[in-house]
This record gives C-alpha cells, sequence and structure tokens, in this order.
C-alpha cells in the first residue's frame, strides 16, 4: 500500500492538459483516483507521471441543450445524484448514482473516470449504453465525439503501463474524455437501473439498464438495455431489443424479452460472490424485474 | 401483506429512542444511559492512534517487512546487499541476525504437555504461510523502506501446503511441522482434547432419533478499522523503550516483550492509545510487536510499522475456522440425551496467544450451551495449517460452540415435528437449579432463567403471529423464516487456578486504582484496555455511583503501563464483571477511608458519618455517648490548640471542629494536609484493588430472526433482527445495546457475507476490503435489543459481560431462519455464509432430489 516514486502535476485548463501530454503522452490521468490509487498502492501499476485532471474547468459542470445533455467528465457521482437539472431531466442518472457504492465513494468518484476505466462491473459504462451516451474526446490530435456503442472494446493484451485505459475502451494515449452528452429521446420513455450490488466492492455484481419508450398503445418503439457485471465489458442486450421493439409489451412478453438475455453470447464473469453461471441465471430474472419496474412507472 | 412489512420495518427504523441518553453531566450513575464521554474527541477528528504518534525531537524509521507470497515454501538463498546499499536504508536483516537476540515468541494458553512449534519473529528457513515475515527493512521513510523490499533477493522452493483444519488431519496432507511430526505429534494434529461425560454411547443406543451433520464456523477475518501499528521510541536518558501498541492487553504485552527480548521489564513502557477496534485480534504478541522493539533498542532510535491493509488481512490473527462433526441423540418428545462431537479447530501455522484454548475449551466444554445435556462425547483436534494464525476473535470459541448445538437443537425439533420453541424449552436448564454445573465439569454456570428470556423474545418478535403470517405466504409461494438461538457464554475471566491447570498463563485478576487529588478530582486506573467499548464512561459511572460526585470530578486512565501498573486486559467480555468489580470496590473502600477522614475533621466516629452527594455530615440522631465523646473531643482539640498557639505562635489545621458537614473537597484535602490523622491512617485517598473472581459469569439470551428468502435469486432479507440479552444488571444501557449491535454486525457478517478463501497452493482469495465482505451499514436490519436481568452473585456488581453476544448468538438465528424458511423445499443444511448463489443451488438440489423421491414413489406405486 505504498506506491512508487512519482511526478504529480495538476494543469489548470484543457489547453494546459494538452501541452502536458504533447510532452509526456505516457503520462497517467488521474480524475477520482479510486480505481487508479488503490492500484499504485499495491504497486500493481507504477506510473511515472500522473495528471490531476481536478483543477481543469472545462471538464466540470452539467448543462442542458435543446437536444441533449451534457456531464463534464469530472463531475462526481454525488454531482450526479444531488443533480435538480437531472433529477427534472433524466431521473435515472441521479437513481443510478444513488446505488453507487457508498456516499464517500461517490464524493470522489467521477463519471468519466468510471467510462475510461470501464471495470467489467462498474455502473456507468451500462447506464450510459443504456442512454446512448455520446463520448466527447480532446487529444492532442484534436477533438472526437464516440457514440457509446463505439466506446468500449475488449481487449486482452494490456497497454504498456499497465493501466485499464486504452484497453478496455477506444480512448487513446494523450487523449482524455471532456464531457458525455446524453441525446433527450421524445415522447414517453421510461427507464430503470436495477442492480445487484456486490457485498464487498460496492459494483454490480450484475447491474441492468433499461431505456424504453412506449406509443399510445403501449408499443415499446424504441428501447435500449445494458448489462454490466456480466461479462468483461458492459454490453446492450440486442435479442431482448428486438424482441421488445414492435410489440405491446405484456408479462409474456417482457418474459421472452428477458429469457432471450441469457442467451447473449458473451463469456460471463465470476467470483466467490457469484460465479458465473449464477450471474448468467441471474440476468434474465433482473431484467424481467428491471423491465416491470420501467414498465409499472410508466403505467403509474 | 408486503406493503405492511414495509412500514412496519420503516417504523422501527425511525422510532426515537425511548429513553433520550443523558448528557455527560448526568452521567454518573449506574444503570444511566450516560453518553459516551469518549466520543467528542473521536468526533472532532481529535483522537490519537499508534500511527499519530510522533516521538519527541525525531522522526521515526520506518520498518517494513518482506513477506513471503507462499503459504509454504523453503527459503533457499536470500540476499539483502542490493537493499542494505540504497540510499536511506538503515538496517536490512534476515531470520538468521536475529536468532542471537530475539526469542521465539510465546503463546499464553499451552495445553499442559502440548509441543509448541518454534514462532520466530521473521522465519529463517522455511515460511509456513503467506504473509510470514522472512526479512525486515529499516529507513528513513516509508517509501524507501517499500523500495527497498523489492531489492531483496530470495529464492524459495515452493511446498505443498493445507490450509483447511479437516484436510489437515487426513492422511497424506502436507505437514506444517515436520520438526514435530513423529516425535511430538501426529500428522497436523497439535493436540487432541478429549471431553467424556456419561455414557453416550448408551444414550445412543436408546434414543429414538439420531441427526448427524457437518458444520463449518469459516475462516474470519476480524479486521479493525485501524489496522496494527507499532511506534518504538527510545529514550537515551532512562534507557528505556516506549512502545506504543494498537493493543487490547498492553501489560501483557510487557511482559512478553521483556521475556521475548531478554530484557528487564523496567526498560519498556507500552501505551495503547486510542484502538480503532480489536475484536480479539489486538490480545496477541506479533511478530513485528517484537521487531520494532528489537530495532529500537538496537538502533536507539524511534522506529514504526503500520500495517497496510493487505498485511493486516496476511499478518493479522483470523478467528473461527472449525470444521465439526456432530451427532445429537433425543427421545421421541424431544429430549435431548447426547451428543457427540469431533471437532477440528485451525490454529494456522503457529500457536498464537490463546489460539489452543479456542476450539478446546471455549468452544469443546461448552457445547451443551442452555441445555442438561447429560451424555457427551467429544473430540477436538488442534489443527496446524499453512494460514496466519487463527485465535480469539470476537466470541471466541462460544460462536462455534453456540452454532453447534443451536442449529442441532432445530435440527432435532424439524426431523420430530415439533416447535424449535418447545424443544428448547423441554431441554433448558431449567431456572431452580443455578449454579449448575454442566456435563463437561468444565464450567459452573452462576445464575439463568433461560425460559424467562425466551418468552420475552418471543413476545417481541410476535412468535405466534409470525407462524400464521409464515403460513399465509407459503401459500402464496413466498418463504418466511423464523429462527431462533438461545445461547449462554462464559465472560469475566476468572478463577486463575483453574484457568491455570489448562494452561493458561494470564491469571484472572484485573487490577483497579481509584485515588483523590487533593482539590477533591478523581483519577481512576484500571488495567484493562479500551478498543471503542466506551470504558471510561462506563467505570465513572460505576465510581461515580459509589463516591456520588459528579461525573465530570472523574478521569480515567487506561492502556499505558507507565501510570497504570498493573493489568491484564480487556478480553472476554471482563472489563466490567471483573475490573468494575475491582473499581467498586477500590471506591468503596476510598469511601470508608475519607469517612474517618471527615469523621475524625468533625470530631466523631465514622459510625457517625452520613454521606450523600458528596457532604459528609453528623448523623442527626447520635447516641448520647457519641455526643458526650465529641464535646470532649473538640474540647481536647480546643485545648491543644490554645496550646500550640500559646506557646509556638502557630495553628494547627482544624477545618471541621464546631461544624456538622464537611464536603468532598475539605476532605479530600484534610486527607493530604492534616496534622494528625486518625489511628492507623496514612495520609491520601489511594485504593488499589487487585480483583480476583470467583468464577466466570454466564450471560445468557435468546436472538430471535425473521427472514425472507428469494427462491428466485437465493437473496435473504432479514427483516427482523431480535436480541435479548441477560447480562445482569446493566451499568449503561446505551453502551451494552452498543455492544449488541456490533456484535449483531459481524455475526450478521458471519451468517451471511464473510470468508476467507484459499487457494489450492494456499494463496488468500481476497486480502483487501474490495474482496471480503465485512458487513456495511446497508447491509444491516434494525436490530431490536432488550434485557432481561438475572443478576450474579459472583461480583458486587451483579453484572455480567456483554461484548460478545451479538457475535454468538446472531449466527444461529439467522441460519435457523433461512432452514425455516427453506424447509417446505426440502433444504435441510447450508453452510454459512449464505451467500444467494449457494442458497439458490440448494434450492434447486433439493427440488431436484425431491422430484427424483416422488418420480420414486410413483414408479413404485405402477410396480406394486
Amino acid at each position: 500500500m505504498i506506491s512508487c516514486e512519482f511526478e504529480y502535476c495538476k494543469p489548470d485548463s484543457l489547453p494546459a492538459l494538452m501541452q502536458i501530454l504533447t510532452m509526456y503522452p505516457e503520462a497517467t490521468l488521474l480524475a477520482g483516483g479510486h480505481a487508479l490509487l488503490p492500484a499504485m498502492k499495491s504497486r500493481e501499476i507504477r506510473p511515472e507521471r500522473l495528471v490531476d485532471l481536478a483543477a481543469i474547468p472545462e471538464l466540470r459542470g452539467i448543462r442542458r441543450g435543446s437536444d441533449a445533455i451534457q456531464i463534464g467528465a469530472m463531475v462526481t457521482t454525488a454531482e450526479v445524484e444531488h443533480s435538480s437539472l437531472l433529477k427534472e431531466a433524466l431521473p435515472l442518472l441521479p437513481d443510478a448514482a444513488k446505488v453507487i457504492s457508498d456516499p464517500l465513494i461517490r464524493n470522489r468518484a467521477t463519471i468519466g473516470g468510471s467510462l475510461a476505466q470501464a471495470e467489467p462491473s462498474g455502473d456507468w459504462p451500462a447506464i450510459a449504453l443504456a442512454v446512448g451516451a455520446i463520448i466527447h474526446l480532446t487529444g492532442v490530435n484534436g477533438e472526437r465525439a464516440v457514440p457509446i456503442d463505439d466506446f468500449f472494446q475488449i481487449e486482452t493484451t494490456p497497454a504498456g503501463n499497465g493501466l485499464a485505459v486504452g484497453r478496455r475502451t477506444v480512448v487513446a494515449r494523450s487523449e482524455v474524455i471532456t464531457h458525455v452528452s446524453i441525446p433527450l429521446v421524445q415522447g414517453e420513455v421510461r427507464r430503470s437501473y436495477l442492480k445487484r450490488m456486490h457485498p464487498a466492492s460496492g459494483f454490480a455484481l450484475i447491474g441492468v439498464a433499461v431505456a424504453l419508450r412506449l406509443d399510445q398503445d403501449r408499443r415499446c418503439d424504441w428501447c435500449r438495455i445494458a448489462i454490466t457485471g456480466a461479462a468483461s465489458a458492459a454490453f446492450r442486450a440486442l435479442k431482448a431489443e428486438r424482441c421488445l421493439v414492435g410489440t405491446a409489451i405484456s408479462g409474456e412478453i417482457i418474459r421472452e424479452a428477458s429469457m432471450l438475455a441469457g442467451e447473449e453470447n458473451v463469456e460471463f464473469i465470476g467470483d466467490p460472490f457469484g460465479s458465473s453461471a449464477y450471474r448468467r441465471q441471474m440476468l434474465p430474472v433482473y431484467l424481467r424485474r428491471a423491465l416491470s419496474t420501467a414498465i409499472e412507472s410508466a403505467l403509474v | 401483506m408486503a406493503a405492511d412489512d414495509v412500514h412496519a420495518v420503516t417504523s422501527l427504523r425511525a422510532r426515537p429512542d425511548a429513553a433520550m441518553p443523558a448528557g455527560p453531566d448526568d452521567a454518573g450513575q449506574f444503570g444511566r444511559p450516560a453518553r459516551r464521554r469518549e466520543d467528542l474527541h473521536h468526533l472532532l477528528g481529535r483522537g490519537r492512534f499508534t500511527d499519530d504518534i510522533v516521538a519527541s525531537g525525531e522522526d521515526a524509521l520506518h520498518l517494513t517487512i518482506l513477506r513471503s507470497p507462499h503459504a509454504h515454501a523453503r527459503i533457499r538463498r536470500i540476499d539483502v546487499a542490493r537493499a542494505k546499499a540504497m540510499p536511506g536504508v538503515i538496517e536490512v536483516l534476515t531470520g538468521a541476525d536475529l536468532t542471537q537476540n530475539v526469542g521465539p515468541l510465546r503463546a499464553n494458553w499451552i495445553w499442559p504437555r502440548m509441543p509448541l512449534p518454534e514462532h520466530r519473529a521473521l522465519s529463517e528457513k522455511v515460511a509456513r504461510y503467506v504473509g510470514e515475515g522472512v526479512a525486515l527493512v529499516v529507513a528513513t521513510d516509508r517509501y524507501i523502506a517499500a523500495d527497498a523490499l523489492e531489492a531483496i533477493d530470495i529464492d524459495y522452493e515452493v511446498l505443498a501446503a493445507v490450509t483447511d483444519p479437516y484436510r489437515a488431519a487426513q492422511a497424506g496432507a502436507s505437514v506444517v511441522h515436520p520438526e514435530l511430526d513423529g516425535a511430538s505429534i501426529r500428522g497436523n494434529v497439535l493436540q487432541h482434547v478429549p471431553v467424556r461425560a456419561g455414557n453416550y454411547a448408551a444414550a445412543r443406543r436408546k434414543a429414538d432419533v439420531i441427526v448427524t451433520q457437518r458444520l463449518r464456523n469459516q475462516n474470519l477475518v476480524p479486521g479493525a478499522m485501524e489496522p496494527r501499528s507499532v511506534h518504538a521510541s527510545y529514550d537515551m536518558t532512562t534507557d528505556v523503550v516506549t512502545i506504543h501498541l494498537s493493543s487490547q492487553a498492553p501489560h501483557i504485552m510487557k511482559r512478553m516483550l521483556a521475556q521475548v527480548l531478554n530484557v528487564d521489564e523496567h526498560r519498556l513502557r507500552v501505551i495503547a492509545p486510542d484502538v480503532g477496534g480489536g475484536f480479539g485480534a489486538k490480545l496477541h504478541l506479533y511478530p513485528e510487536d517484537v521487531l520494532v522493539t528489537a530495532m529500537a533498542f538496537r538502533l536507539k532510535r524511534a522506529v514504526k510499522w503500520t500495517s497496510t491493509r493487505t498485511e493486516d488481512f496476511l499478518s493479522t490473527n483470523h478467528g473461527r475456522d472449525h470444521v465439526q462433526e456432530v451427532e445429537i441423540c433425543a427421545t421421541r418428545d424431544g429430549t435431548i440425551t447426547g451428543l457427540k462431537a469431533t471437532i477440528w479447530g485451525n490454529l494456522g501455522a503457529y500457536v498464537s496467544g490463546m489460539g489452543p484454548g479456542i476450539p478446546a475449551v471455549n468452544c469443546g466444554m461448552i457445547l451443551t450451551g442452555v441445555y442438561r445435556i447429560p451424555n457427551l462425547h467429544v473430540d477436538t483436534n488442534l489443527m496446524l495449517t499453512n494460514t496466519s494464525r487463527v485465535d480469539t476473535y470476537r466470541g471466541a470459541g462460544r460462536p462455534e460452540a453456540t452454532y453447534l448445538i443451536e442449529t442441532m437443537v432445530d435440527r432435532v425439533a424439524r426431523r420430530l415435528g415439533l416447535d424449535p420453541v418447545e424443544v428448547r424449552r423441554r431441554n433448558f436448564i431449567p431456572p431452580s437449579a443455578f449454579p449448575y454445573t454442566i456435563a463437561s465439569h468444565a464450567f459452573c454456570y452462576d445464575s439463568g432463567d433461560y425460559p424467562k428470556n425466551l418468552d420475552k423474545a418471543l413476545e417481541i418478535v410476535g412468535y405466534a403471529s409470525q407462524r400464521a403470517k409464515q403460513e399465509r405466504l407459503r401459500k402464496r409461494g413466498r418463504y418466511l423464516g423464523i429462527g431462533l438461538a438461545t445461547y449462554t457464554e462464559f465472560t469475566g475471566i476468572g478463577n486463575g487456578n483453574l484457568l491455570a491447570m489448562f494452561g493458561f498463563d494470564y491469571g484472572g485478576w484485573e487490577y483497579g486504582r481509584v485515588l483523590v487529588h487533593p482539590t477533591g478530582t478523581v483519577e481512576i486506573h484500571t488495567g484493562s484496555a479500551d478498543q471503542g467499548q466506551g470504558h471510561a464512561t462506563s467505570y465513572v459511572q460505576i465510581v461515580c455511583d459509589v463516591l456520588e460526585i459528579p461525573a465530570g470530578q472523574c478521569s480515567v486512565v487506561e492502556g499505558d503501563t507507565g501510570r497504570v501498573e498493573f493489568g491484564l486486559g480487556t478480553f472476554n467480555s471482563r472489563s466490567m464483571a471483573v475490573g468494575g468489580a475491582a473499581l467498586h470496590e477500590a471506591a468503596r473502600r476510598l469511601l470508608a477511608k475519607a469517612k474517618r477522614m471527615a469523621a475524625h475533621a468533625l470530631g466523631v466516629t465514622a459510625d457517625d458519618i452520613v454521606y450523600a452527594k458528596g457532604i459528609f455530615s453528623v448523623r442527626r440522631e447520635m447516641s448520647p455517648f457519641a455526643q458526650g465523646s465529641r464535646v470532649l473531643r473538640r474540647g481536647t482539640r480546643d485545648l491543644v490548640g490554645k496550646v500550640y498557639r500559646h506557646l509556638l505562635g502557630v495553628q494547627p489545621v482544624q477545618v471541621g471542629a464546631g461544624r456538622d458537614k464537611i464536603s468532598w473537597e475539605e476532605v479530600a484535602r484534610l486527607a493530604h494536609f492534616l496534622t494528625t490523622y486518625p489511628n492507623g491512617l496514612e495520609p491520601g485517598l489511594d485504593e488499589r484493588v487487585f480483583h480476583r473472581p470467583k468464577d466466570f459469569v454466564f450471560p445468557f439470551g435468546t436472538y430471535a430472526a425473521v427472514v425472507e428468502v428469494d427462491v428466485e435469486t437465493g437473496d435473504v432479507d432479514v427483516r427482523r433482527l431480535v436480541a435479548v440479552d441477560d447480562c445482569g444488571r446493566i451499568i449503561n444501557p446505551l453502551l451494552a445495546r452498543g455492544q449488541v449491535h456490533g456484535g449483531a454486525a459481524q455475526g450478521l457478517g458471519q451468517a451471511l457475507l464473510e470468508q476467507s478463501l484459499y487457494t489450492d497452493d494456499g494463496r488468500p482469495r481476497a486480502a483487501n476490503w474490495m474482496g471480503y465482505a465485512f458487513p456495511r451499514a446497508l447491509h444491516m436490519p434494525y436490530i431490536e435489543a432488550e434485557h432481561t436481568v438475572t443478576p450474579t452473585d459472583r461480583n458486587a456488581l451483579g453484572v455480567k459481560g456483554i461484548g460478545e453476544s451479538g457475535s454468538i448468538c446472531t449466527p444461529p438465528a439467522i441460519v435457523n431462519a433461512v432452514l425455516d424458511a427453506l424447509s417446505p423445499l426440502g433444504v435441510t443444511h447450508l453452510d454459512m455464509p449464505l451467500l444467494p448463489e449457494q442458497v439458490l443451488s440448494a434450492i434447486s438440489t433439493a427440488r431436484r432430489e425431491r422430484s427424483r423421491s416422488v418420480d420414486a414413489i410413483g414408479s413404485g406405486a405402477v410396480a406394486t
């Protein structure tokens, strides 16, 4: 629990950060630090240079645009939890934030950090998938926007510095997530996030995020379902989505869609608190319950 | 119905305390819910823990330890040259460097004739568990020291390892201490301890039912919030090393360190400052305590070591880890007639302080719990394995014993189709039977009223209506379970003679001292050592109850061998029953002396003094003789005074003459500055007591859990947890409840969440809080903690221990509730922790077996 020696700097603007990354492309970015610092203390990773993102104003703030919400990468989970803007415009996010670990962690953990880290059991990856977020990146070579569906990548070869960044996402070296934008879908959209919290880590042992739109005939005409905690990266339950879209929602169709989610072609992960078989078994149960919650709330 | 349940729970959570706790100034009476005087400094961040200690005038050197990554490995070669050469590195030593000056660590509970595997502070030739120290570095800071560890070249030859106590006993298991094998022990069985009573074989022959089960009390991590820490500083003027240590027993540590390091005990002072949780794991001597102290002597500098969280998982003692094979015999009406058990209790790779006594005595000799069971056949095997040492952890043997008997009683009830309440009642030791010597003959219970206590728990939980609700819900496919456990345990060590016969070297007393300063403030000294219990608050209540002065006038000194000369420490829920009794006696003696001082000053005899609320006054209804004698004394004193004044021109101190009242403060001053003292009295008010209890005291209680099991996910939802403890008279109900809450949390952790697992090659699967599930606030149900009060006559306060009940009785209550919930599905056994996946798999296994047996019956019917 005693890290190796490292250089530390704390730029106060995005251009300043880019300067640093130009000079030191191997630098490691520090957001909330909940993944990075424990790994450094146990010397699993030994970055030579840490760049603290805490003082960069461009990475902060939650804003509402005409058709999307923008959330800065350094916005903490606690800020999401307590944001009145989000409570009104996209309550799924504050609701999900409430079940992320504990208040101390929520006070430090950032949404950008969680997405960049892309832990297999992280909560934000699934939620970002369900709401169809766009990830905005800035690098020394310019800016780009990556749809969340293209953001995660499952790679087994570790990056040179041993960090997960660049390994599990498309974020390149010398690139930073500046913000996330979430398109506001018109119509009667219902969302829910149902999570079984890992009793030790606070991550999702399994987490199911659903967003679906019902037309006036209770027919689902748009749907996104994302799963975390089950595989080495969050993924969309496309079979279940296809099953739901275009159908009138009923108990049977929810059950059918849920069963289909269990048949997704992913390799399930496991640990002593839930083997891969158990997580596979739980996925349809959790999806069914998450969908039922979303639908019931639509009917209220 | 579900909505109702939720409301019930919500309203319980929101329920304000029945009696608001009194503020600090109202404290000082036995039985009042005084708020903790310790809290303020913790809440303000002013606590001072060992890692906060700074020796005067110098920064401590940092010691770090190279730990074996293997559970069992021979050290082929170790080369420290590169590490030694690093800038900032002061010292690098291996086991071989220390053998001359540092003796092996001793245990405190060594079974008669039991061999003791040699335990060196650094292992020289073979590492026997992951985390065992093989070299140390002392450097100018922690980072350099950690870097230097990586520069030590070491070659291991990895050997086969065994971490499970049952597997360690099987033929072909790798042997942890081959040097003992065949000579003084067989294989890994360090000692076999049999207990026999009555005629078990006959009981078995006559039994209507015999129920057998293999049980497991998993390996647990105590996990104090404050990891272990040692800071030793050398004073060149006095040649004394002062050791700050996160410890439950600073005086014992001083004695042990003096022995291991072969230094005079007066050259050591051990201070346990604020201690952030101990739970039994900070009770014993550790290699790091020895190494840091040895380095302070050697380098004549301040040296410190603070465990990292991972080191704490690897190197701090674990708890429990028993495998038990049990057989219980009963007659048709539910009378339990015999109990047979074979226990394999893990001690780890070496013997820790009380390690052997936990399975052998604390569990194996009190298996019969609250029941009259005349025939016993118990074999306890003390097992060596390649894990860190296993020793006292909150409950220390009694949770294992209680789990065994309480889950087996439920099995008997289920087998016979009887209500578990009735089976318990039928077998209880009746209130009229106390004092009661149990079949093992190891313990004589002092007092108890088990039926009354059980009834109270049943009433609070609403047993009959819960059963009715269970019936209703089952019809709707929901599985509610009601689980009971009734316990007794022994607290307040306790009868040193008896303990010594079992090889326990602590003795059984506790030291207490009450002294009064000349200004009237009171200082309370105790040999116990607080780890967050709130000792100071309770001790002040005990002393102020006798002295009738405001609590604010008292202070407590604890955990410092330089200020409190003697002590044994805090363990076995003994601080109030033994430490408190010592202080109570000291306070009484002190008040008696103060009365004599007051009487002397007021010119009466002590018998004519009435004391109340800080005022000594002359009894109104004095006898004519006493009145006459007072006049005479007053006259004599006046005369003496006049003579002095006349001859010498001085005035003797004559405070009380001519008055009827004198205050506590005046007596305190007179006690130090009187010219003459009553016959035979020395100046001062200072009483010291070594209180030696007659015997243990035996708290008891009933825990009732109501759970609902989600049969689709395996989740166990604890709806109610009722704890009705009987710890005799209650000094502070608020603190007593706090103890129950903390114990229940750890009990719930054992029942539902926690286990230290090992890979096949002996490595712990989790060595941090991300992989080991301690219960958090969100896991806890509302705990309904209540009491019955059955005093004991074994101490003057009538108190028994309450520190461990929650961790003793919560696991069987919850496990019984879950098995009760799932009994319609045919689930008859689950091992702790009841993780959802295990629950679910037990349900599907039971369903499969049931459908198979239904098929078999069906096909059988066709065949006939």
